[in-house]
């Protein structure tokens, strides 16, 4: 008996080793492919100030490739007595109905999409987003997004005209969306690793849609070669700084229950 | 097309089955079976936040049903398991889940000493510590391995099992490989009343290409210092033992896992601005570890007293499919909780999850009956992170007075520390601590008529204790106080009808807008059972606050429900 059991041992510690997989450096990538990171957050989240972080990261690795906005909603949005600013917006609750609301915080929505494997609808948590940001680059995109704009500092008004056409065919109906999003606004936030914080840096803030929240209808059915057309002005807000300020312009297939963004671009208001 | 995916598997146990059913006609085979279904019908109640989601919304009911069916004839063991889901909020809480197929299948065979078995499994190694592949419904829990195990009678009682497959996904296949054997044994010391029940247990997972890709380009976002390495395979082993001497009874396992991938949500890092240098704090990291288990538990029972003490010690044992699985899925192995399984709903509020990256925990149950009328319990756990940083702590007491045949009283009083933080993810809330006193009173009119009534309260902030970094009073009160009652009516041996209410009677609410009022809400809920020989049908009335449900130191946290929930059970 003794020597079975010793056999055992034997058999079951064998082949324990094995040739490692290499961590790469980060990799280069060399796509047209851009992918929207849309993060839940809210100045009264604790956790949320590590969500931006690790999207922080992502942008160091996935470099422009990567698209930020943050989205602060209500739940917990809502501004400290010492805040200087109220984030929330009646758009970015329009898109968070839209795309469903986070069950818990950090939660971002890459590209609109209902990831295999542990995404909770739309949303899911950050330990997910450097993969799925990789899978989505490793596609083409189907359809470009080329932004053109003027802005006049006097009036402040800001012409933003946005054009592609299909790289193949697209069944369903594809919708635009142009946000205006704001970078670095020091302002109030809680913050479970630094403790709460009056001077915390805010970085792609949601101000506002040019068109509607949800998007506009652009076109139904694309074949390669099709074009769209758009153009859109607006006035921006006196409280926002327009050097800090960008402009993301998406086109997303709605197809059912199906939200998919295919491409994204970003450019500066002022650049 | 009702079963897309696995027609063919089907097809050949139909078959099977009917070959073997008619074809031995010495042989008579048996048929058996069971059915479990649910039926939730959802009404939206935005009061209590039952709402926001596609069965609130639109989907308006979702059910589940398992049909199960075995046949053994001719020394063969068949079974399936047909399963449905259709618009279930069971996968997710938030989210709608519709599809369905083969659940289940498997052929077992004994053929002289080896045990033959393929299809799904479901088995463990020692206490689950390096392998349990196990159903839990409630949670939709199913990590069947799907795959072959053999198992050999060496001697009458030494036992070897070997098992490989892959671990089942709902009606997917996770891609992992997993491959193990154990050696189980029983040892009687003559002429004593001393025995052992040794056993040795080795796992192995191996990480598929797709899914080591994904992870390098996870890896490849951490720089110097934070760098770590990754690797395909990990491999566990645990050694137990169980003692039994006369009344006592000792069981011990110890398990070691080699390093590994794995997902750290405490892990506190930084990374650094290119443009400005800054450092950013991040929290949560994927970390390079191996890892080990120690957990003992010993027993006495006799002459109406009875004692277990449990101790655990867990560091770094995530043993997973894969290191992007998290919560309920893809676990390989089970850790056995460290505290008592509360059935009131009160008491039951607040249950902590089984920490697998790190916690050390200790519980102590005592059971004393001094007579057939008269009962007593005392149970007490204590679980801290390994910095004896407090998660969980709970003593309950319990007192049981039975008159005659007629009546019977349960009465107590537990007192709970609980760190919702870690086990809700609920930033930025201190430790929630209750004291809830109970009781249970079953009146029996006759031998087939009887009532019981159920009534609880939960006092939250009580201020018994202090955090002892603030040494202040703890002030989480999460919803704030409740009381529940229940009245339960039974109609032997037929109908059980219940009526109850959780009622929010200092109600609180942390982060209140201005203007804004806690609400004390009620949640009723009416039900009647009907059972008739072995078929059950229930039909409740549900209002349900929020809340944590557990099975086996296994949770979840669940959103609030309202609405009308059915169910059928059957066996065959």
């Amino acid at each position: 008996m003794k020597k079975i059991v010793f056999l055992f041992v034997i058999v079951s510690l064998f082949s324990c080793t094995e040739n490692m997989p290499v961590v790469p450096d980060a990799p280069i990538i060399n796509t047209a492919r851009k992918v929207m990171v849309e993060e839940f957050t809210g100045v009264a989240c604790v956790g949320c100030p590590s969500g931006s972080a690790e999207l922080e990261l992502l942008l160091n690795q996935f470099g422009s490739n990567l698209v930020v906005v943050s989205i602060h909603t209500s739940d917990f949005g809502t501004p400290f007595p010492t805040s200087l600013y109220d984030f929330r917006t009646s758009e970015a609750e329009d898109i968070a109905d839209y795309l469903g609301r986070p069950a818990a915080y950090p939660s971002a929505v890459v590209n609109r999409k209902d990831f295999d494997g542990g995404a909770y609808f739309l949303q899911s948590d950050k330990t997910l987003w450097s993969g799925y940001i990789s899978q989505e680059l490793e596609e083409d995109p189907k359809v470009t997004v080329d932004i053109t704009k003027e802005f006049n500092e006097t009036t402040r008004e800001l012409e933003v005209t946005v054009r592609g056409v299909a790289k193949e065919e697209i069944i369903g109906d594809l919708r635009l969306t142009i946000m205006i999003t704001e970078n670095n606004i020091i302002d109030a936030q809680d913050d479970e690793i630094n403790g709460f914080t009056q001077d915390y840096k805010h970085k792609h803030v949601f101000r506002t849609t040019m068109t509607q929240p949800t998007g506009d209808a652009l076109i139904t059915n694309m074949s390669v070669d099709d074009a769209y057309d758009k153009t859109y002005t607006m006035t921006l807000s006196e409280d926002w700084r327009t050097d800090n300020c960008e402009i993301i312009a998406f086109v997303n297939l709605v197809n059912g229950q199906q939200k998919e963004i295919l491409q994204v671009e970003s450019a500066y208001v002022e650049e | 097309m009702l079963f897309k995916k696995q027609n063919g598997v089907l097809f050949i146990l139909l078959i099977f089955i009917y070959s073997l059913g008619f074809s031995q006609s010495n042989n008579q085979g048996s048929f058996s079976g069971s059915l479990e279904s649910n039926g939730n019908f959802f009404q939206e109640d935005s009061l209590i936040e039952a709402f926001n989601t596609p069965q609130y919304d639109h989907q308006l009911f979702g059910s589940e049903v398992w049909l199960d069916l075995k046949y053994s004839n001719y020394g063969f063991d068949i079974g399936m398991r047909l399963d449905f889901f259709n618009n279930s909020n069971l996968r997710q809480p938030n989210e709608s889940y519709t599809d369905q197929g083969l659940g289940r299948w498997y052929v077992n065979k004994k053929v002289n000493k080896l045990g033959i078995t393929a299809g799904y499994i479901y088995d463990q190694i020692g206490s689950g510590i390096i392998f349990r592949a196990y159903e839990q419904r409630p949670l939709l829990i199913d990590n069947a391995l799907v795959g072959l195990k053999l198992t050999y009678d060496l001697t009458p009682e030494w036992k070897v099992k070997v098992l490989t497959g892959r671990q089942k996904n709902l009606f997917d296949l996770y891609e992992s490989v997993i491959k193990g054997a154990s050696i189980d044994g029983y040892v009687k010391i003559d002429s004593s009343s001393v025995s052992f029940a040794p056993g040795f247990g080795v796992m192995s997972r191996t990480i598929d290409d797709e899914t080591i890709g994904r992870l390098l380009t996870n890896l490849s976002l951490y720089n110097d210092p934070f760098r770590i390495e990754a690797k395909y395979n990990s491999y566990a082993f645990s050694v137990y033992n169980t003692m039994t001497a006369g009344p006592f009874t000792w069981y011990v396992e110890g398990a070691y896992k080699t390093n590994e991938v794995f997902w750290d949500p405490t892990f506190e890092w930084f990374t650094v601005d290119p443009q400005t240098n800054d450092e950013i704090p991040l929290k949560g990291k994927y970390d390079f570890q191996d890892g080990n288990i120690i957990y003992s538990s010993l027993g006495y029972a006799g002459h109406g007293f009875g004692i277990s003490l449990e101790g655990k010690r867990t560091e770094n044992f995530s043993f997973r499919v894969n290191p992007f699985e998290n919560t309920n899925r893809g676990a390989i192995n089970f850790l056995p909780p460290m505290t008592r399984v509360n059935t009131y709903r009160l008491n039951a509020r607040y249950s902590p999850a089984t920490q697998e990256l790190g916690e050390q925990a200790v519980q102590l149950d005592i059971r004393y009956s001094p007579s057939r009328k008269l009962g007593f319990l005392v149970n007490f756990s204590n679980i801290t992170t390994l910095d004896n940083d407090l998660l969980y702590r709970e003593l309950y007491t319990e007192v049981t007075y039975k008159y005659k045949r007629k009546w019977q009283l349960i009465s107590g009083i537990q007192w709970q520390n609980y760190n919702q933080n870690i086990y809700e993810g609920k930033t930025g809330v201190d430790i929630l601590e209750t004291v809830t006193p109970y009781a249970e009173f079953l009146y029996k009119f006759s031998r087939k008529k009887s009532a019981r009534f159920e009534l609880q309260y939960m006092l939250t902030a009580p201020g018994i204790s202090n955090n002892p970094e603030t040494s202040e009073k703890y002030t989480n009160r999460d919803f704030g106080d409740w009381i529940f009652g229940q009245v339960e009516i039974g109609l032997a041996p037929h109908w059980i009808i219940t009526a109850s209410d959780m009622y929010n009677v200092s109600p609180y609410k942390k982060n209140l807008a201005v203007g804004e009022k806690a609400k004390d809400l009620h949640y009723p809920t009416f039900g009647v059972v009907y059972t008739h020989r072995s078929n059950r049908f229930e039909v409740k009335y549900v209002k349900q606050v929020e809340g944590i449900v557990c099975a086996g130191g296994i949770c979840r946290l669940e959103p609030a429900f309202s609405g009308l929930k059915m169910s059928v059970r059957s066996t065959f």
